[in-house]
C-alpha cells in the first residue's frame, strides 16, 4: 500500500480542509521531484512527506474534523468550512 | 454562439429521473444511438448484443468506466468552480475534496486504474493547464462547455414516425486560436507515440463529436483536441493533439452511417447477431472471447459465472 492510499484510507471517514491540503501537497511534491528528473527513493519521500503530515494531525488532533456538508452554493461541491 | 438548449437533458429534473430507452418499445432496434453503441456495433455484433441489449459486464470493465467517470467529474467540476471565478489552487483543492468523498468506499486494486493514481492524475492535469490556451466556450445559458449533452435527429429512422436520434457528451468544447474544438480526455498506460495518435483519424466517435458540433454550435468546427493523460507508475503525464475532418469525410462518414444502421436493424429483425471472429483480437483482445470459444449450448452458462448482468449502456442517460 502506498503512502497516498495509507492518507487516504485513513482519512476515508472525514477529510478536514488539512487532510486535502496535505493530500495535494503531496501529489505535488511527488510531481515537481519527477519533473525535476529527481528520482528519491521510495522510502525517503515517504519518510518527509510522514513527518509533514503527522506535524499536521498533531496541530489538530484536539479539533473536532470537519463534517461533510451536502451541497453548496457554487458548482455543487463542498467548500471550506 | 446559440447553444442555450444543449444541456436539456441536464436540466430537466424529470427527464433525469427516468431516462427512455434508446430502443423501440419492445424490440430490440435502437434508435438513439451514441458513439459507444456505435463502437461495439462496428465491432461485431455479438459484442453489441452481449452490451448494449443484454448488458453483460465484468468487474475490469467496471473498474475503467468508473475510474474514467470520476476524472471526468473531477475535470467538469473544476470547469464549474473557475467559471464561478474561483483561482486554481482553491478550484483545486474543492475538485480532491469532492473527488475523495464521491470515491469514499471505491478501492480497486488495479494496477493503473486506481484511486491514489486518480487523485495524481487530475491534480497533474488540472496544474498542466491552470492557464490553458483552449479556453472553454461559455455557452448561451451562460454555464461553460464542459460535459455537454448532445441529441439530434436524422431524417430518416428504423421505422416510421421514429427518426435515428444521435446523442453523447462533449467532455468540453473550447475555443483554440479563435478556432473551435472540441476536447476529449482519454487515459492510456501507454505512451502516446504516433501510433496512438493516428489511431484517432479515422475515428468512429471523433469524426460524430465533429458533425454533432456542426450541428448544435452551428459552426464550422474542423475537428477536437485530445487530451491523453498517460498512467505510469510513478507519474502522470498529459499531453494533446488535435485532429481534424473534412467535409468530404464527413459526408462519407454519414453515408456509412445509414449502412451500419441499416445493418443493426437487420440483426435486430432476424434476431441474430453474427461473430466478427476477425475482432476478437482487437482492442487488447475482447472481454467475451472467452465466452465465444466455447460451443453455443453453453455459453449462457460461462456468461451466468464469469460476467455480471448490469444495467446496459443507455446513451440516453444524461451524466
Amino acid at each position: 500500500m502506498s503512502e497516498i492510499d495509507r492518507l487516504m484510507e485513513k482519512w476515508s471517514k472525514d477529510y478536514s480542509d488539512d487532510d486535502v491540503d496535505a493530500i495535494i501537497a503531496y501529489v505535488r511534491k511527488q510531481l515537481a521531484s519527477y519533473d525535476a528528473g529527481v528520482k528519491p527513493k521510495r522510502a525517503e519521500a515517504e519518510q518527509v512527506d510522514m513527518s509533514a503530515i503527522v506535524a499536521n494531525i498533531t496541530k489538530r488532533k484536539n479539533i473536532e474534523p470537519a463534517k461533510p456538508q451536502a451541497t453548496t452554493p457554487k458548482g455543487g461541491l463542498r467548500r471550506r468550512v | 454562439m446559440d447553444a442555450e438548449n444543449l444541456d436539456m437533458g441536464l436540466s430537466n429534473s424529470e427527464f433525469v429521473e427516468k431516462t427512455p430507452s434508446p430502443f423501440i418499445e419492445g424490440t430490440c432496434i435502437q434508435y438513439a444511438v451514441d458513439a459507444t453503441s456505435l463502437d461495439y456495433a462496428k465491432r461485431c455484433a455479438q459484442l453489441y448484443k452481449f452490451k448494449m441489449i443484454d448488458g453483460w459486464a465484468s468487474a475490469e470493465e467496471d473498474i475503467h468506466l468508473r475510474w474514467g467517470s470520476e476524472m471526468h467529474l473531477a475535470f467538469h467540476n473544476y470547469e464549474l468552480l473557475r467559471a464561478d471565478g474561483i483561482e486554481h489552487d482553491e478550484s483545486v483543492f474543492h475538485v480532491i475534496r469532492e473527488l475523495l468523498y464521491h470515491t469514499e468506499g471505491w478501492n480497486p486494486e488495479h494496477k493503473y486504474k486506481n484511486k491514489a493514481f486518480l487523485i495524481r492524475s487530475v491534480i497533474r492535469y488540472l496544474d498542466a493547464y491552470q492557464n490553458d490556451p483552449a479556453v472553454t466556450v461559455k455557452l448561451a445559458n451562460g454555464k461553460p462547455a464542459s460535459e455537454v449533452s448532445f441529441r439530434y435527429e436524422l431524417d430518416y429512422g428504423p421505422v416510421e414516425g421514429q427518426p435515428y436520434v444521435l446523442c453523447g457528451h462533449l467532455d468540453r468544447v473550447v475555443n483554440f486560436n479563435d478556432e473551435v474544438f472540441f476536447m476529449d480526455h482519454k487515459s492510456s498506460t501507454t505512451t502516446p507515440s504516433d501510433w496512438y495518435w493516428n489511431q484517432f483519424h479515422p475515428h468512429n466517435q471523433m469524426t460524430m463529436y465533429v458533425l454533432a458540433c456542426r450541428v448544435i454550435f452551428q459552426t464550422n468546427i474542423k475537428g477536437g483536441i485530445i487530451n491523453a493523460v498517460q498512467l505510469l507508475m510513478d507519474d502522470t503525464r498529459v499531453t494533446r493533439r488535435s485532429t481534424y475532418r473534412t467535409n468530404e469525410e464527413l459526408e462519407e462518414w454519414l453515408v456509412d452511417l445509414k449502412y451500419w444502421l441499416g445493418l443493426m436493424k437487420k440483426w435486430a429483425d432476424d434476431n441474430y447477431w453474427p461473430k466478427n471472429d476477425t475482432a476478437c483480437d482487437k482492442y487488447g483482445g475482447c472481454k467475451f472471447r472467452e465466452i465465444c470459444n466455447k460451443s453455443p449450448s453453453v455459453r449462457e452458462k460461462f456468461l451466468k459465472s464469469n460476467f455480471v448482468k448490469a444495467e446496459p449502456w443507455n446513451p440516453l442517460k444524461s451524466r
